[in-house]
């Protein structure tokens, strides 16, 4: 009796799933969303579902075939992969490719399409996800935000801490030691402002305003070795435009960098590097002994807005000694260039250094025109990345810590407003594989309903954890260590 | 007689709903607020995202209900059905079958009283109508549970199981629903007792459930309610008050039930008659006239009734920035800003356009001015920081539809399609957002639109201007840069900030060149008093004077003259000209500067 309830289960099971037949085939890939076609993906890169992009779609139809062996099979309204047999067949396939052959039911009837592929690539993607800030591409203002830890392996989205834990403060990049979540340092604005240093087990809430230098603690990036954290201090207004594809202007009035020895809570501030000029967004060569940033000459401001360029500078910088050096070196002049250069991140292994170049000033998320641009330290030639830039804004750029040449970066090619996260991987040459947008499990109408840019993501090697509770506490209390300046 | 007394409570609540209907009849701008300020989407995501949190469910059930209030009259009716409900509830639930006339009256008073204070708690434009739902939804769930209730054990499994469901469902106003079962229940023994170990079980379990799934949000939300109030920071005492009143009332019901006294039309007349008495001081003292105007006014502007506000303002003088900016741009929509304008008590350019201010309503207003003058940017910016600015994270439906409408003048139509698509999952914007979806990407289409095309042609051809914090260049060359007299409206601002301002050379000194512009035969009386005022300056009489101003007005000039040398005040007991506004600006500026030195005295 038992084994007749069962035959008859599965027979009425089977009845239901419907075998296409009278299939059209159409000479053409599937248009799909997100566009995966041809991409090369990690292999610990989560499902890489996607919707077809047809009207009166009823079912999509899915057989993943991977050139190495393994293969999927799911039919529904997306192609929606299950997690542990998408990570089995992609580890069966590392350095193949995958096939995607996708058929749709359109108004009834099933058509067939041309196959697409997906690399997987031999380049491991170690790191457990991406950091970022979630907040709304505002003005002045800002409703619920906050800093967002996501697993590339699966869907998990989990908040590092909210706007709402700290009443309703802004809070600022989250800045990690090459991904490193025992080390990061992230700033509260506002009433309650300060600028939380997290080293291992040890929080320490620092007020970086000093009347001696420009600003708090901006724009961050660590050390190799884990003592030292340069970061700009501007003094950033807005203004805005009235024409149809501009609508803000972010300028420093004031821009200097110092750097943090995180050992004795000194700011480190150098004459060389608090002049009158505007210095900003520094980073650490992968050796630590160079520190570079970008510099543009004083102009009156927001006057001289337009004719603001961006220099890609360099100084030497001892560890030892906790010291600038004497001279500043010209890497890629932004006057010359007439254009100006932003955001310089130099890879983990030394080998190239990735920036963004806009037509003027400093923020090129708010810049259609950014461009993601590599220079090989090497060689010293300086490329754009046509293969992964857009007509929209495409900025804010990390290196995975592997130091293989994965590297994300934000875009705003969807839409003009929402900066979304990209992945894409540097060959030896320089030259990138097409961009992926970040998976989701239904991708469509997650980014159909996502109000909110991926702002200044990058990669983290594990979770981080953060004990919200107590973060919250010590910064409504006000209890904010002063940072002393060393000259 | 007895049939009269059985149906009493029927007819009182009858009445009792009438009068909380016309009441909310007479607040459309408060009605209209709430709608406003949310943005419920018929989407799971949306809401799984609401149930998400404690006390989801009945925010989720809120916003439905709060979307209908689209049509304030309609939402007028669904909260008067909502404070009957919940004041019928309670009646039945607090009142036994043993209890007669005249002391089922004073549980039939005291049950109206609380849903008088809910009601003086909603003149707070920030009190959520999630509160009211949630409260009603705790005392339906009172019966429910008092049939669970009928011996220690089964209480205990039932308190035990439904408190974490109910806190989750409803929010910490369950506590109500638990509470209030377990001492309205007449089968349970120590009940009081069962009732303090039962508040000291859901404080615990308020704190385990918060400490796991809500880890980002403060202790004081987890006890106080995340869906309850705007402004996820204040707690105001209502949301503790209410529900300790209905509580304490519930025990003072049981008290004095069995008091002999009790069931005298003395007590119930003096118990009634307190209760009620102070939950109407209560609204009288939660009522503020100035700012259901406003918020009236603000309604009535993003309608475009523009008579109506006109109407509205001659009755009364509006009192706020706010709605005098609402009052402006009506008179400039209906052609009459030069006529009229300083027939209101105006202050400055802030009663015509403001900045964007650190909150979701003063800048809406403006963001109207910027939509109806086609300054594309600035109305979609305002619109984004004012739903940003939503204290609660909620977003804006109305808000959104601006913003994409802004979106589509500028050509960005993927995402304004984003927003149409969240449009379209609503009930009251769905139309318009199918309908806009259809004509996106086809210029045509968008250039012959009625509202697109013509912002189009209005709005800033060149690219590239860049306007630091100078709104009267920012009309003017909006006004003037086609060349065309395109952007009357434009025109218009730029007049009436440089009059606010004072600044009669600038104004006279455009007036030329715009008059031809647009093609201007009549010049309105408020521009005429200004001219004249201006050539006064320079001129002892009217001879060589380059624009037609009427004699009725220099004669107002000159009789306004007259009697300011006779009386240095004069210009405020004047009827109202510009002349008047301008000597309150002087005097204004006088007293500033006069100030300045006894500052910079005491400083040094």
């Amino acid at each position: 009796m038992k084994y007749l309830v069962c035959i008859i289960a599965f027979i009425a099971f089977t009845s239901c799933v419907e075998h296409p037949t009278n299939v059209v085939v159409i000479d053409a890939m599937p248009v799909i969303y997100p566009d995966y076609v041809g991409v090369t993906i990690p292999a610990s890169i989560a499902p890489m579902n996607f919707s077809v992009e047809e009207s009166g779609l009823e079912l999509v139809d899915v057989r993943v075939v991977g050139s190495e062996g393994g293969e999927i099979h799911v039919r529904g309204e997306w192609a929606d992969f299950e997690i542990c047999e998408w990570h089995t067949l992609l580890s069966q396939n590392i350095g193949g490719t995958l096939t995607f052959n996708v058929m749709a039911k359109v108004n009834g009837e099933w058509q067939r399409y041309k196959p697409f592929e997906m690399i997987v690539s031999d380049c491991d993607m170690t790191d457990y996800g991406v950091v970022y800030r979630r907040i709304a591409p505002g003005f002045e203002t800002f409703s619920t935000l906050g800093m967002y830890q996501r697993c590339l392996a699966t869907f998990e989205e989990s908040a590092i801490i909210e706007s709402r834990a700290v009443d309703g403060s802004c809070m600022n990049c989250h800045y990690s030691n090459r991904g490193n979540p025992e080390q990061f340092s992230l700033h509260i604005r506002g009433k309650h402002g300060c600028t939380i240093i997290h080293n291992g087990d040890e929080d320490r809430y620092l007020n970086t305003k000093t009347s001696e230098t420009a600003g708090a603690c901006t724009y961050g990036y660590w050390h190799p070795e884990g003592r030292y954290c340069a970061y700009s201090l501007n003094r950033i207004y807005q203004n805005f435009y009235v024409g149809p594809d501009k609508i803000i202007e972010p300028w420093d009035a004031v821009s200097d960098i110092a750097i943090l020895d995180t050992h004795s809570d000194e700011l480190i501030v150098s004459p060389l590097m608090s002049t009158h000029d505007f210095e900003t967004t520094p980073a650490f060569s992968a050796d630590g002994r160079t520190l570079f940033f970008c510099k543009a000459p004083y102009c009156e401001m927001p006057a001289g807005y337009n004719q603001l360029h961006y220099s890609l500078c360099a100084v030497a910088f001892d560890e030892k000694r906790g010291a600038f050096g004497d001279s500043i070196t010209t890497i890629l002049d932004g006057d010359n260039l007439g254009k100006s250069i932003s955001l310089p991140r130099p890879s983990y292994d030394g080998r190239w250094l990735m920036f963004c170049m806009t037509d003027y000033g400093t923020t090129p998320l708010n810049r259609m025109e950014s461009d993601l641009y590599l220079l090989d330290m090497q060689t010293g030639i300086t490329r754009v990345m046509d293969e992964v830039n857009s007509n929209e804004s495409d900025a804010y750029h990390n290196w995975s810590s592997d130091a293989n040449g994965w590297f994300l970066f934000g875009s705003k090619r969807e839409d003009h407003l929402y900066s979304l996260l990209y992945f894409a991987l540097v060959d030896e040459t320089g030259h990138a594989t097409k961009p992926f947008l970040l998976p989701q499990r239904n991708p469509k109408e997650y980014y159909r309903e996502n109000l909110h840019s991926f702002n200044a993501p990058d990669f983290t090697t594990r979770k981080v954890e953060l004990n919200v509770q107590q973060t919250r506490s010590e910064v409504l209390s006000g209890r904010v260590s002063a940072v002393r300046i060393k000259h | 007689m007895n049939r009269i007394r059985s149906l009493y409570p029927t007819l009182i609540l009858a009445l009792f709903g009438i009068v909380v209907a016309l009441y909310m009849l007479q607040l459309p701008g408060l009605l209209a607020f709430h709608e406003t300020y949310q943005f419920f989407l018929f989407s799971q995501n949306y809401f799984k995202e609401s149930i998400s949190v404690a006390g989801g469910v009945s925010d989720y059930i809120a916003e439905f209900i709060v979307q209908f209030f689209y049509y304030p009259a309609v939402g007028a009716v669904i909260v008067a059905i909502i404070i009957i409900l919940l004041t019928a509830t309670l009646y039945y639930t607090l009142k036994r079958e043993s209890d007669e006339w005249p002391f089922s009256l004073s549980i039939l008073s005291l049950s109206i009283s609380i849903s008088v204070f809910l009601l003086a708690f909603m003149c707070d434009e920030n009190a959520m109508f999630t509160f009211p739902v949630a409260l009603t939804l705790s005392i339906l769930i009172v019966r429910p549970l008092r049939y669970l209730m009928c011996g220690l054990a089964t209480s205990i499994v039932t308190i035990v199981i439904a408190t974490p469901l109910l806190y989750w469902i409803i929010g910490p106003v369950s506590v109500v629903a638990i509470v209030i079962s377990i001492i309205t229940e007449e089968r349970l023994r120590r009940r009081y007792l069962i009732s303090l170990v039962s508040l000291l079980y859901i404080a615990l379990t308020i704190l385990v459930l918060g400490r796991l799934f809500l880890e980002q949000y403060p202790n004081e939300s987890l006890f106080w309610g995340v869906h309850y109030y705007r402004q996820p920071t204040q707690f105001p005492t209502s949301l503790f008050g209410l529900p300790l009143y209905i509580v304490i009332g519930a025990i003072a019901i049981n008290v004095v039930r069995s008091i002999r006294l009790a069931n005298s039309i003395l007590f119930t007349s003096a118990f009634s008659g307190g209760v009620l008495l102070l939950a109407v001081l209560s609204v009288l003292k939660s009522f503020d006239g100035e700012k259901f105007t406003t918020l009236q006014y603000i309604n009535l502007t993003r309608q475009g009734a523009w008579q109506r506000i006109i109407e509205n303002s001659k009755d009364e003088q509006p009192d706020s920035e706010l709605s005098r900016q609402c009052v402006m741009l009506a008179l400039a929509k209906t052609g009459q800003m030069g006529e009229q304008m300083f027939n209101y008590n105006l202050r400055g350019v802030q009663d015509l356009f403001d900045r964007f201010k650190l909150n979701c309503v003063s800048a809406t207003p403006s963001a109207e001015v910027a939509y109806h003058l086609a300054l594309v940017n600035t109305c979609f910016r305002y619109y984004f920081d004012s739903q940003e600015a939503i204290p609660n994270g909620k977003k804006s439906a109305h808000m959104t539809k601006r913003m994409a409408e802004c979106l589509i003048v500028n050509g960005k139509y993927n995402a304004a399609r984003k927003y149409l698509e969240r449009l379209k999952r609503t009930i009251f914007y769905s139309d318009w957002a199918k309908k806009t979806e259809i004509i996106l990407d086809d210029e045509k289409s968008i250039n012959e639109h009625p509202v697109f095309g013509e912002m189009r042609r209005l709005r800033f051809k060149t690219e590239n201007f860049f306007f630091y914090d100078q709104i009267e260049t920012e009309f003017g060359l909006l006004a003037l840069e086609d060349g065309a007299g395109s952007n009357r409206l434009a025109w218009d601002y730029f007049c009436a900030v440089s009059l606010l301002k004072g600044n009669l050379e600038r104004f006279v000194g455009m007036y030329h060149y715009a008059s031809e512009v647009f093609q201007q035969e009549y010049i309105p009386l408020h521009h005429q008093e200004a001219i004249l005022l201006f050539w006064s300056f320079g001129h002892p009489n009217t001879e060589g004077l380059p624009f037609p101003i009427s004699q009725a007005v220099v004669k107002n000039l000159q009789n306004f003259i007259s009697n300011t040398q006779k009386n240095q005040n004069y210009w405020k007991v004047a009827d109202p000209s510009y002349w008047t506004y301008y000597l309150m600006l002087q005097n204004k500026k006088s007293q500033r500067e006069n100030r300045i030195p006894i500052h910079n005295e005491r400083e040094g």
